[in-house]
């Protein structure tokens, strides 16, 4: 069979491969010829649409979910009468189901994010100005272990952080939280800002200290406004991993300190599981996560493209 | 001229056994200064050439406060800065790297050192240094878009428009590319004798210090090797070190031995090569290095009278001036000898060269410093 029609078999056997060295390559110049290349491009195109529906589609799903009511929850797949009444039970509108207080959750959950948020960048932006620009005893002892805050499992200190929580008062309490926080946070401001004082000449600074600012103000006026976009960048990348914290509030907290991330669950338990209710309070808390992202969006793209003038 | 009379002349800059010793733990001590001892005058252009690593920027940076000295004093006028923060030194430095602020734009740029002052009419002393400089038309620009040559004037701008008592300029050319070098080079030397600015030109690059400096300051291992004119440094090396850094192309440096004979005296060259000097060795023989410049080498026939005997290497017929590469039998250094445009030799074919003895240095071995041999 294959030596009937020899010509139409190199032809199907040609497109893949052409396509899967472009993509592979994904840059210029693998082919001189243009064929190849753009049918590479279009492979590379749809390559994104279908990851982009892979990741968006539990997104969707939840959306859905959250319009269905408790009836049509596990009976219709796209087709059904969307209502609202998933956003009521969550917002506390709607007097039938047995309360939650999610609204509550959502503050401390804004609280805590924002809070060790700003403490980490209260000693996380002098500390990476620090490690960038002097060579002291330890840096990089403490660089390390810095990082192994982030590459440590949290399971691993959670236990005895109960412990001690427990007995100095801070279970459950918000302090508590941005505390326990920063071991996700701090290490992330300090690694990227770090490389951002890093790429900056330290001319900058003795420019400006000779111009007549002490090295404090140097350091306040002229490098911390041209590193602006990698506090940005750092600090939303922070906020999102301290907003989606899981084991620390679920642990740390009991009814008064709780988060959105543990809040949520309270609506599986009961009698029988809300997913729908779930969906719209998951949907909510994506809400402060996603407003900053887009409200820092001009300094994220600047700071992919900045860097002090060389020569 | 106006100008010359609203600007405010320099002051005296004095190093005064000014040394600077790195310490880290665990490592050997590193001797960037080695107590120097140097007096720039006002309105003086001096030029601090060296290799890098010989503590020419540990130097400036010690006059900019950058970094403070281990021992030793600086002076600027009568009054010692050493442990004055930077800004109250007035001082101002132009740097390798520009260091603009990226988002200010030109104005801005050379304003700022006035504002973080307090003083007044940043804005107007802006423009008119900007006028001067000629970089008037820039001056709503942001850094990002200029040309390195612009770029140097804009930093060259923002120092001077605080009038300081001292310019440190660190590397003004070594980013620009020959053109905007050469205009660059004039625009300096034409703004530093219109303002006369105490100017100190860090540079690695003898071009720069031969063309625009008062006095060259040649430095290397912490210490100075020579200081003076730059006609003084290139036809009377103080030493080894400045023979060989001073002057492109190189020096030859052939070593030998140097013997009194009657009426002068006798180099044996390393190899069978000999040559005769009228002038005074003393009586023990000493080791030397005897050093010329290529252009001080003349190019004969093998038989001329007192001339050296030599085999061509390679000729290498540049634009302006021929290089002839020659080797003398037995040495193992070859010789560079810079010939007439129009000369023509092949490799293999012999030569004969004759010495310009004016113009012949000799260094004793030992030391590397240099030995003076006839009267002047």
């Amino acid at each position: 069979m294959a030596t009937d029609k020899p010509s139409q078999q190199v032809h199907q056997q040609a497109i893949p491969e052409a396509q899967g060295m472009a993509v592979a390559a994904s840059g210029p110049a693998v082919d001189p010829d243009a064929r190849p290349r753009s049918i590479g491009g279009i492979g590379l195109d749809l390559l994104t649409i279908a990851y982009f529906a892979f990741a968006l589609f539990p997104i969707i799903w939840i959306l859905m979910l959250s319009f269905k009511s408790q009836d049509q929850l596990f009976t219709t797949y796209f087709r059904f009468d969307p209502t609202l009444d998933s956003y009521k039970a969550v917002l506390g509108l709607s007097s039938t189901t047995e309360s939650v207080p999610f609204m509550k959750y959502f503050l401390n959950s804004l609280i805590a994010s924002f809070g060790a948020v700003a403490v980490s960048l209260l000693v996380g932006v002098p500390a990476a100005y620090a490690f960038a620009r002097y060579q002291f005893k330890g840096a990089n002892d403490m660089l390390f272990t810095l990082l192994s805050f982030r590459f440590a499992p949290e399971l691993m200190v959670i236990i005895p952080v109960y412990v001690i929580y427990q007995k100095i008062g801070l279970f459950d309490r918000h302090l508590g939280l941005i505390w326990v926080y920063q071991l996700i946070t701090l290490p992330l401001i300090v690694w990227i800002l770090r490389s951002y004082f890093q790429d900056l000449t330290p001319e900058l600074e003795q420019s400006a200290m000779l111009d007549g600012y002490n090295r404090w103000q140097a350091l306040v006026k002229v490098v911390v406004p041209l590193v602006k976009p990698g506090i940005a960048a750092a600090a939303l990348l922070a906020f999102i991993f301290a907003w989606n914290s899981f084991i620390f509030p679920f642990i740390l907290t009991g009814s008064n300190a709780q988060t959105v991330t543990v809040g949520a669950l309270a609506f599986m338990g009961g009698a029988k599981p809300r997913y729908n209710v779930t969906a719209a309070a998951a949907l909510i808390s994506l809400i402060p996560p996603l407003v900053l992202a887009l409200s820092i969006q001009r300094y994220l793209v600047r700071g992919l493209t900045f860097g002090a003038v060389k020569g | 001229m106006a100008d010359r009379q609203s600007a405010r002349a320099g002051k005296r800059l004095v190093l005064d056994k000014l040394a600077k010793r790195f310490q880290r733990k665990g490592q050997q001590q590193v001797i960037a200064v080695n107590g120097i001892d140097l007096t720039v005058n006002e309105g003086e252009l001096l030029g601090l050439l060296g290799p890098s690593g010989c503590g020419k920027s540990t130097t400036l940076r010690m006059i900019a406060g950058l970094e403070e000295p281990t021992s030793g004093d600086i002076r600027i006028g009568e009054r010692s800065i050493v442990g004055s923060p930077p800004h109250a030194r007035n001082v101002a430095v132009a740097f390798e790297n520009y260091a603009l602020y990226p988002p200010l734009t030109v104005r801005e740029n050379i304003a700022f050192g006035l504002r973080a002052r307090k003083e007044k009419n940043a804005d107007q002393r802006a423009r008119e240094v900007a006028d001067r400089l000629g970089i008037s038309h820039l001056l709503d620009r942001k850094p990002g878009g200029l040309s390195s040559g612009q770029k140097q004037a804009v930093s060259l701008a923002r120092a001077i428009v605080r009038e300081p008592d001292v310019l440190l300029l660190d590397e003004p050319l070594s980013h620009l590319d020959a053109a905007e070098r050469d205009s660059t080079r004039r625009e300096l030397k034409r703004l530093q004798r219109e303002t006369g600015y105490t100017t100190v030109l860090v540079t690695h690059d003898q071009q720069e210090a031969l063309s625009l400096a008062d006095r060259i300051a040649v430095m290397n291992a912490g210490v100075f090797q020579q200081v003076g004119t730059a006609a003084e440094v290139y036809d009377r090396p103080a030493n080894l070190f400045v023979a060989d850094f001073v002057g492109e192309p190189r020096m030859n440096l052939v070593a030998g031995t140097a013997v009194a004979i009657p009426g002068g005296m006798r180099i044996h060259l390393s190899g069978d090569a000999v040559l005769d000097l009228a002038g005074d060795i003393g009586a023990q023989p000493r080791d030397v290095t005897l050093g010329i410049r290529p252009q001080d080498l003349r190019v004969g026939r093998p038989d001329d009278a007192g001339a050296l005997p030599a085999t061509v290497f390679a000729y290498e017929p540049l634009q302006e001036v021929g290089r002839l590469t020659v080797t003398l039998p037995g040495v193992e250094n070859r010789v560079v000898v810079e010939t007439h445009h129009d000369y023509w030799a092949d490799g293999g074919d012999m030569v004969g060269l004759k010495f310009n003895p004016e113009r012949t240095h000799l260094f004793d071995n030992a030391t590397g410093a240099r030995i003076e041999w006839q009267p002047r």
